[in-house]
């Protein structure tokens, strides 16, 4: 639309929408990086088995909100990475960029959130870095980790794995952590003890693993929200998958908040929460072994898995209607008149 | 010269004789062919009509008396829409042709132009319907080459019966005889048939089994008692129940999930019309017109229940158009006639789909097996202070193309909006639109305006190479538009298309100044407009005025809950303080969460910035106590219009304020203030919400004179939603004499976004002509 000298990087390419998709392809065709080099987190071959690999940066505001904080965040959005690709993480890496003037007892807080979420999700931190930039360079603190996991023989997961007759799970509800921050940082009461759902979703899904060989794929629904990684998949594996609104968990705070900040919950970020392909006859047994785990207790089964129309995530309204469920472009801008 | 002069002024040589005719004015697009062909069919001349680059031309052969009769014909039974500006004749050597047909444009390119269009029953089929000794007596199915289903079961061209959905059906003796007769009336009648070799009308049962008896007999007795019936239609089912009867109403409206949403009447015949509501002269031409549309008019002395079109000062009327309608509305004065569908899904037009409503909308059906190959809804108009202008374009104008003053230099597709979905397509300059397709956003709608685009390309031979689409980036049409992998892609604003629509209606050269008030639609700053002023070209535009932005906060719930919009004016006139101060009643935000919605604003969550002049209308509803929420789009807007319309005559008109610059804002908070002020006054809300929409016109009247003259020219257009509001229309009109600008309203594609891919089209190919069209491949 314009020209190539005046482009910028606009907030929306971070957003999750197809603007983000369009950046990545960018920076990936740039680094002449195959198929592999798009996904959140890669499956390497290595000497007697495999490894998953991925690496993350974490900025939020605020740093402490309902549920956890960065810290927390840094430790269990890696380790989530890895769990989706069927990984047991392993090994994590941690490096901070700290702006001049945070206070040391903030840092401390944070070291042990993420002391604790380490142990949690059992994996050992093993290498870090720590700069220091000027005031006003950074938000308080940046953190990055990386990850390595190891992936289980026999263990085939990915996103382009969903097959038509297929049945979609999800471990509980959704929409909770993008409102808990939002409600945080905006000062704007839903009227309800909104909390964070930031946890190491590796925990549930090596017993799902373990109990259920047709897990096709995994992933975690973080930022674009269910609808960015439904779309995923449905792309990737050249499905459609249809979904029954009535079926997908919300809770009525997120529902409440939603409504009023006119947000669909489709698109509201998790941080432990994910979406299980698998086949249809081992549906009931997958969905046993989520809500017989704490992070599972309100999983429910949300859709399935067409042929056709290939690449489109369909909702079944309440009231009967079929819509698309797109990523937006950038930014939600409302398309009624 | 006047078509009815010709033969005064012109000494025929032979008799029979031959004439060539060009007819110019707005004689394409309006249904000018089909209603010619009806008229030589009646007269019995032979010859031909055609489209042109220069008007349209026609020969006609016959005795000097029937030319005549032609001649008159042509002139006084002008189809509603059409202008004659001239006829130019002239006599040519006869060669004997005693049939009548419509020929394809001859132009290197154009589109094929012999899509007939659906027509409702003629008087001569009603009248052998209605003679017992008639073969076709009570025939639900009757139709010659004057009336009957066209584009509706058209699947192939040319329009032939092995084309056409009624090639299931094998002609018998009686029909086949008709159908070769050259001097029969029914002379290639393609969808002909009679009792012995055409359809069957059946009666469904809410569980599909067939109930037995006279199928009319046996639906009308259970719209009697109460039911809702499905009816099948030209382009589509209907759903039927007692207009008369409340509880049938609102039953249909609950099954319907239709809150609020005004149905449609069908009426008995003119005097049934003229008893419920006030018709004026050329509401009754466009009612009783070959097109039969849906006519929005005033309410007369005769009332319906308000469950009808609750709140609204107008219902929509239309007469019946087709044997089975006429049969059945042999049993009553008025039925509710409303698309069988769920809200915000497709029309239903096939026997699978009826499937979905049967039982849970429609307690029984009224089917036959003649199928439907395009959906096409009711056509929609209204007629503010004696223009006529569209609401919807379908059934009885789709696919008759518009010819534009443009060149179109290569296949372009528009691919138009969102909702009210409408393509176009165009080769030379001979613009194709098909029906209005629906909101999009339901997979079904979006499937269905896949299938029809594609569908009419191939009929029409176009292949398009360029596609123009909105520039909102997550409409249906953008996505599709990316996806159809086209050598050129041009994006055009959504209000310079609505612009150049009216501009290619009207042949007006430009630049104009261009009133674009709507709703939202995409800025070339990112920002939602529909408050604008444009300076408008066919290839490009400048903004020269808009309202103020202000947030729509939480977007699309903005849009759904009209009180955020209340509270975000008021909170521009008051200030941060709004809530502490009291407003007077009826504008209360008591039970509302405004505390928070006010915080939303105020931190931009989720609040784009919008200069809608429609969002203004929807703040005005609220504080006049129009209601907080709307269950369709414009529902507050509509409601404060039927309040408008209840008010005295009186001329008061409340003023907003602008200082000109290089960019001329328009501050609404003077407006604002003097409706809280008067509602403290205890003055009558009618009388505000008048001087409200007086206060409009008086912008777009004052605001486009002075910028007209700045700008060095005298037309004015306008387009956008908000110019379906009769009430503003009128007001306008009123006062424009008095103004030095010509103002020109919408006369073939709606002012809503269905005139959109018009818009785009003609914006698309003047932009390819002047080589600047080559943005985002």
């Amino acid at each position: 639309m314009s020209e190539k000298g005046s482009e910028r990087i606009l907030l929306a390419h971070g957003g999750g929408g197809i603007l983000m998709k369009e950046l990545v392809d960018r920076i990936v065709g740039k680094l002449g990086g195959g198929r592999g080099a798009l996904q959140d987190s890669v499956t390497l071959p290595v000497e007697g088995g495999r490894i998953a690999f991925t690496t993350d940066s974490y900025v939020v505001s605020p740093l402490f909100f309902p549920g956890g904080d960065i810290g927390r965040l840094a430790v269990c959005g890696t380790v989530n990475d890895l769990a989706m690709s069927g990984a047991r993480p392993v090994w994590l890496s941690l490096s901070f960029i700290i702006e001049e003037g945070l206070p040391l007892e903030t840092l401390e807080r944070i070291l042990d959130s993420i002391a604790a979420a380490a142990r949690e999700a059992r994996v050992t931190i093993v290498t870090g870095d720590t700069k220091v930039v000027e005031r006003g360079k950074a938000d308080g603190i940046f953190i990055n980790t990386s990850g390595i996991g190891v992936v289980p023989p026999g263990v085939e997961v990915s996103s382009a794995l969903a097959r038509a007759g297929d049945v979609v799970l999800v471990n509980g509800t959704i929409g909770d952590h993008g409102l808990a921050i939002m409600s945080r940082r905006e000062g704007i009461d839903f009227g309800s003890d909104l909390k964070s759902d930031t946890a190491p979703l590796s925990n549930l899904t090596e017993p799902l693993l373990a109990g259920v060989k047709s897990v096709r794929a995994m992933r975690d629904a973080t930022r674009g929200g269910l609808a960015a990684v439904l779309n995923e998949i449905a792309t990737d594996s050249k499905v459609c998958i249809r979904l029954e609104e009535s079926a997908i968990p919300i809770s009525e705070a997120v529902s409440k908040g939603c409504e009023l900040m006119g947000y669909d919950p489709l698109h509201i970020a998790n941080e432990g929460k994910f979406v299980a392909v698998v086949a249809k006859e081992d549906a009931e047994k997958a969905l046993a072994i989520m809500k017989a785990h704490p992070l599972g207790a309100g999983a429910a089964r949300i859709g399935e898995v067409a042929r056709e129309p290939r690449g489109l995530v369909i909702l079944k309204t309440v009231f009967g209607g079929e819509r698309v469920v797109d990523l937006p472009y950038g930014d939600v801008l409302p398309r009624i008149c | 010269m006047k078509a009815n002069d010709i033969l005064t002024t012109l000494i025929l040589k032979n008799d029979p004789a031959r004439l060539r005719l060009r007819v110019t004015g707005r004689v394409q697009g309006v249904g000018f062919r089909p209603n010619a062909y009806r008229i030589a069919a009646r007269v019995g001349v032979g010859g031909w009509i055609r489209n042109t680059r220069l008007g349209v031309v026609i020969e006609i052969e016959g005795t000097a008396s029937a030319l005549g009769e032609f001649l008159r014909g042509l002139a006084e039974d002008l189809p509603v829409l059409a202008r004659i500006d001239d006829v130019e004749a002239g006599e040519i050597a006869p060669t004997g042709e005693r049939e009548f047909g419509i020929l394809p444009s001859e132009e290197q390119g154009a589109p094929e132009t012999l899509f007939p269009i659906d027509a409702a029953t003629c008087a001569d089929c009603l009248a052998e319907m209605r003679d017992p000794s008639n073969r076709r007596h009570r025939y639900p199915f009757i139709n010659c080459t004057n009336c009957g289903p066209r584009f509706t079961i058209i699947e192939g061209l040319p329009y032939d019966r092995p084309l056409t959905t009624m090639h299931e059906f094998e002609m018998d003796e009686f029909c086949r005889s008709q159908y070769t007769n050259p001097s029969d009336r029914r002379f290639h009648a393609e969808p002909i048939s009679c009792p012995g070799c055409g359809p069957t009308l059946l009666l469904f049962d809410a569980g599909f089994t067939e109930i037995p008896g006279d199928p009319v007999a046996g639906a009308a007795a259970l719209i009697e008692k109460g039911s809702i019936v499905a009816v099948k239609g030209l382009g589509g089912y209907h759903l039927a129940c007692l207009a008369a009867n409340e509880d049938a109403v609102r039953r249909l409206r609950e099954r319907k999930r239709r809150p609020a949403k005004p149905f449609a009447c069908m009426f008995r015949n003119l005097e049934a019309v003229a008893r419920y509501c006030a018709v004026s002269e050329i509401e009754t031409r466009l009612l009783v017109s070959p097109e039969a549309p849906i006519v929005l008019l005033r309410r007369g002395a005769g009332r319906l229940p308000d469950a009808v079109a609750p709140r609204n000062g107008c219902i929509g009327a239309f007469l019946p158009y087709t044997p089975v309608q006429h049969l059945l509305m042999e049993h009553f004065e008025v039925l509710i006639m409303t698309s069988a569908n769920f809200t915000d899904e497709p029309l239903i037009s096939m026997e699978e789909e009826l499937a979905g409503i049967l039982g849970t909308i429609a307690d029984a059906a009224l089917v036959h097996n003649r199928r439907i190959a395009h959906k096409c809804d009711d056509s929609i108009f209204f007629v503010p202070g004696g223009a006529v202008v569209p609401v919807r374009r379908a059934r009885g104008f789709v696919p008759e193309p518009i010819r534009v003053r443009v060149d179109i230099p290569v296949a372009i597709a528009a691919l138009g909006a969102q909702e009210k979905s409408v393509f176009a397509l165009a080769k030379d300059a001979s613009v194709v639109l098909s029906p209005h397709l629906g909101d999009l956003g339901d997979l079904r709608s979006e499937d269905n305006f896949r299938r029809e685009l594609a569908g009419f390309a191939r009929m029409l031979h176009i292949k398009p190479e360029v596609v123009v689409h909105d520039m909102h980036p997550d409409y249906f049409t953008t996505r599709l538009a990316r996806s159809l992998g086209l050598k050129k892609r041009i994006a055009v604003q959504h209000h310079h298309a609505h612009a150049a629509s009216v501009m290619a209606e009207h042949g007006l050269p430009g630049p104009v100044i261009a009133v674009t008030f709507d709703g939202t639609g995409y800025g070339e700053d990112g920002k939602l407009w529909g408050g604008e002023f444009l300076l408008a070209r066919y290839e490009d535009y400048e903004r020269l005025a808009a309202l103020t932005y202000l947030p729509l906060p939480g977007g699309e719930a903005a849009i759904r809950e009209p009180w955020r919009m209340g509270l975000v004016h008021l909170w521009y006139l008051c200030g941060d303080r709004v809530l502490e101060r009291g407003m007077p009643p009826p504008c209360s935000f008591e039970g509302l969460p405004a505390d928070k919605v006010l915080d939303i604003a105020k931190r931009k969550i989720n609040s784009p910035l919008t200069s809608s002049m429609g969002r203004l209308f929807d703040a005005v509803a609220f504080m006049l106590g129009c209601g907080s929420h709307v269950s369709y789009e414009a529902e507050a807007a509509v409601a404060l219009e039927a309040l408008a319309l209840d008010a005295k005559d009186g001329e008061k008109a409340y003023s907003f304020e602008w200082k000109h610059g290089p960019f001329t804002e328009i501050d609404p908070a003077p407006v604002v203030a003097a409706i809280i002020d008067d509602l403290e006054k205890k003055r009558d809300r009618s009388g505000i919400a008048a001087a409200f929409h007086r206060g409009v016109a008086a912008l777009i009247l004052d605001l486009s004179t002075e910028l007209a003259k700045i700008h060095g020219c005298a037309d004015v257009v306008l387009s956008g939603g908000v110019f379906q509001n009769r009430f503003l229309c009128e007001c306008i009109m009123r006062k424009a004499p008095s103004h030095p600008i010509t103002i020109y309203q919408h006369a073939l594609v709606p002012p809503n976004d269905g005139g959109i891919a018009l818009g785009q089209l003609v914006v698309g190919a003047a932009r390819i002509r002047k080589g600047s069209g080559d943005s985002n491949v």
